[in-house]
């Protein structure tokens, strides 16, 4: 029997020995780069999107959920990293059930104020003020919560991502960040990013084997100045030249095992794709959606690596978490992901 | 579902779901079970096909699991198909162009029975919307109009005894129109704008223009164009156009689904265009109407007539497919076949003057 990640070695009682010659092993080995590739098609998708379309329009959005699990699975199942396609094990009925839930709760909402206002004005405005306050905490619950359930339903190599339990941290930063946004005037939204960002990293993980950023806010920040400077007098085009500069350097500075992230891009290749994201779709009525979807995922895929050494070996499956109520909500909101 | 041949093979990798290890592998099928092999033909598992899941081929591959593992099947397409014995009711896949016209034709189909329905089913639905809610969605579009709306009291003053005279002696045949006419309180507000124009709002709230107001040539007239707005909210128009954006909105939120990051497309452009022809009849039915209502006041047609004229100069030929109104010429034209106006000719109106000439000049000022 072959396998691809072997490892071979003198079983040893002493822990010591053991990690050192591991290390030894692993340092011996050549200098790795993992690249991805997407196999989808535009046309596939057209007529995925169109089922979806059609079975969505007559079911009168109840399946909607079904049409999000399936579009999921495309471009999870048709995305390579390494020679390995990446599954996606969610299903429509527990988004569906995640969806009712929020209804539900949107509904009650309206009940709520519908009896306020008849009791009085001020009643009603002090609902839909506490309701509006509410929500604005929810929004970082959902947005982790979303990502999280993205997480521990995609699967490489059979095993499952996962991301640790830290809602409440990532909603204390997104609210106190937010309100420090503010405070400065918008100046302390690339260091609120950035913490954001590596909030996300480092409670994400494959298997047993954990993701790291340590970007320096610093760095960030001053990215942004450079921005901010040169912004009005090159007419905003210097903003693609600051988001790919950003972009490399999160990428740089996200680690998985003993390797780091890379990704090959310019600005100018930003600005390419941003102009045919925005015209491209309207000016077909919305049928190149599906071939311009596609071009997106593989541009980042094509300039997206993976270089170090990664011993794939070591990587062991861990428990499920995440519920689909975070997608649910994120998704109300319209805070989850582009997915 | 895939195709079966018992004497094929095919090249695979297994992953256990405990470790991220991939094996090299062969995969074949021996009912009821899928065999893996190692490369050298060994044993090394097999999965009875009840209890494994197949993802569909994605591009060369199959994704077969069982439980955490995850056997890859590689599907080329030099490589004899990969099938699993059909089950009941199972069906061979669809080539991708079969399932273009499979789902192309169905969504043409859905599409057109929508477009036909729509006028009719958005039109129920207006119709049954209870009085309460149109008043309350009038108080909504007061509240905001009251902000930005001008108006003299005398002007304003000259506006309501007009209204008066149009709903107090109009007697429409249509019970919900008569509920409608008894149970709400139109309210007409005067815009601080230079073009000539007047809206009708769900509720009853009427919005003119005050370019419309210095530009009309008599009471008249003014008469006219609110009776045509009265019209549309009596004959639920207004409402039917909210009912059929909501239902459009919807399908098309549907349509979308979360793809609301790509798009750019602002569909409101695509269905106004496509909504053109049921806002023209409505508004040759609001014409007729309001021909009806200025008869029953004892108002003169002339002055529908010489808006009509008076505006036809200001048409654009070019606009005439893609305008939310009938022509004017085409207007005059469906005026004149209307039964005649019982006050003769209609060149001259032989009842008292609607306005005074001091209201009348009110008017013509409307905004300070």
């Amino acid at each position: 029997m072959n396998s691809h990640d072997d490892q071979s070695h003198n079983p040893s009682n002493d822990p010591v020995q053991n990690i050192l010659s591991q290390m030894k092993e692993l340092a011996a080995r050549p200098y790795e780069e993992y690249r991805g590739r997407f196999h989808g098609k535009g046309a596939e998708l057209f007529v995925l999107m169109l089922k979806n379309f059609l079975l969505s329009v007559i079911t009168l959005g109840i399946y909607m959920a079904w049409a999000k699990t399936e579009r999921r699975k495309f471009f999870w199942q048709n995305l390579e990293f390494h020679g390995q396609r990446f599954q996606y094990t969610g299903t429509g009925k527990e988004l569906f059930i995640g969806f009712a839930k929020v209804f539900g709760v949107y509904v009650g909402f309206l009940v709520l104020a519908k009896i306020a206002r008849m009791v009085s004005p001020i009643l009603e405005g002090a609902v839909s003020l506490a309701f509006g306050l509410a929500l604005s905490v929810v929004v970082p619950y959902a947005i982790y919560g979303s990502q999280r359930y993205l997480m521990s339903r995609t699967r490489w190599r059979g095993i499952r991502f996962g991301m640790e339990d830290a809602a409440g941290a990532y909603a204390k930063e997104f609210i106190l960040g937010g309100l420090l946004t503010v405070l400065t005037l918008g100046l302390y939204s690339p260091i609120l990013n950035n913490k954001l960002y590596g909030l996300i990293i480092n409670n994400r993980r494959l298997g047993n084997a954990s993701f790291r950023y340590d970007g320096d806010s610093r760095v960030v920040f001053c990215m942004f100045l450079k921005n901010l400077l040169l912004f009005v007098p090159t007419l905003g085009l210097y903003w693609f030249r600051y988001r790919a500069h950003l972009l490399r350097y999160r990428a740089e500075h996200t680690y998985l095992d003993q390797a780091h992230f890379g990704i090959e891009l310019k600005g100018r290749e930003l600005l390419g794709l941003g102009l045919l994201n925005l015209f491209a779709v309207p000016l077909t009525l919305g049928l190149a959606l599906p071939w311009v979807a596609i071009y997106n995922m593989e541009f980042v895929i094509n300039r997206l690596s993976l270089k170090g050494q990664v011993d794939f070996a070591k990587i062991e499956q861990r428990a499920a978490d995440g519920k689909a109520l975070g997608d649910a909500v994120a998704d109300a909101l319209d805070v989850g992901l582009a997915f | 579902m895939v195709s079966m041949d018992s004497s094929a093979v095919w090249n695979a990798e297994l992953t256990d779901g405990a470790s991220a290890i991939v094996h090299e592998a062969r995969v074949l099928i021996e009912a009821p079970d899928i065999v893996i092999q190692c490369p050298d033909g060994k044993l090394l598992d097999r999965w009875n096909l009840k209890l494994i899941d197949v993802d569909r081929s994605q591009n060369g591959v199959v994704l077969v699991s069982r439980g955490d593992a995850l056997l890859t099947v590689f599907t080329p397409e030099s490589a004899p198909r990969f099938e699993l014995p059909d089950r009941p009711g199972g069906a061979r896949p669809l080539a991708i162009s079969q399932r273009l016209a499979l789902y192309g034709l169905a969504t043409a189909a859905v599409i057109t029975v929508a477009w036909l329905l729509l006028p009719t089913l958005s039109s129920l639905v207006a119709r049954r919307v209870p009085l309460h809610w149109e008043r309350a969605l009038g108080g909504s579009f007061t509240d905001l109009m009251i902000k930005s709306s001008c108006g003299t009291p005398q002007a304003k003053a000259a506006l309501e005894q007009i209204k008066a005279k149009l709903i107090k002696s109009y007697s429409p045949k249509d019970p919900k129109e008569r509920e409608l006419l008894q149970g709400l309180e139109f309210q007409i507000h005067i815009l601080p704008d230079p073009n000539i124009n007047a809206f009708a709002l769900p509720g009853g709230v009427i919005l003119m223009t005050s370019g419309f107001l210095k530009s009309s040539s008599s009471p008249e007239e003014v008469a006219a164009v609110l009776a045509h707005e009265i019209q549309h909210v009596l004959q639920r128009h207004v409402m039917t156009q909210l009912v059929r954006s909501s239902i459009l909105t919807f399908f098309w939120s549907v349509a979308l689904g979360d793809y609301t990051g790509f798009l750019v497309v602002d569909p409101s452009t695509a269905y106004q265009l496509a909504l053109l022809k049921f806002n023209r009849e409505d508004e040759t039915r609001a014409d007729q109407g309001a021909v009806a209502m200025l008869d029953q006041a004892g108002i003169s047609r002339r002055g529908f007539k010489t808006f009509f004229e008076r505006t036809r100069t200001r048409e654009k030929p070019w606009l005439g497919m893609i305008s939310t109104h009938p022509s004017n010429a085409y207007r005059i034209q469906l005026l004149e076949q209307i039964q005649p106006d019982p006050r003769g000719n209609g060149s001259r109106n032989s009842v008292p003057d609607l306005l005074s000439v001091a209201e009348t000049k009110a008017l013509w000022a409307p905004c300070p």
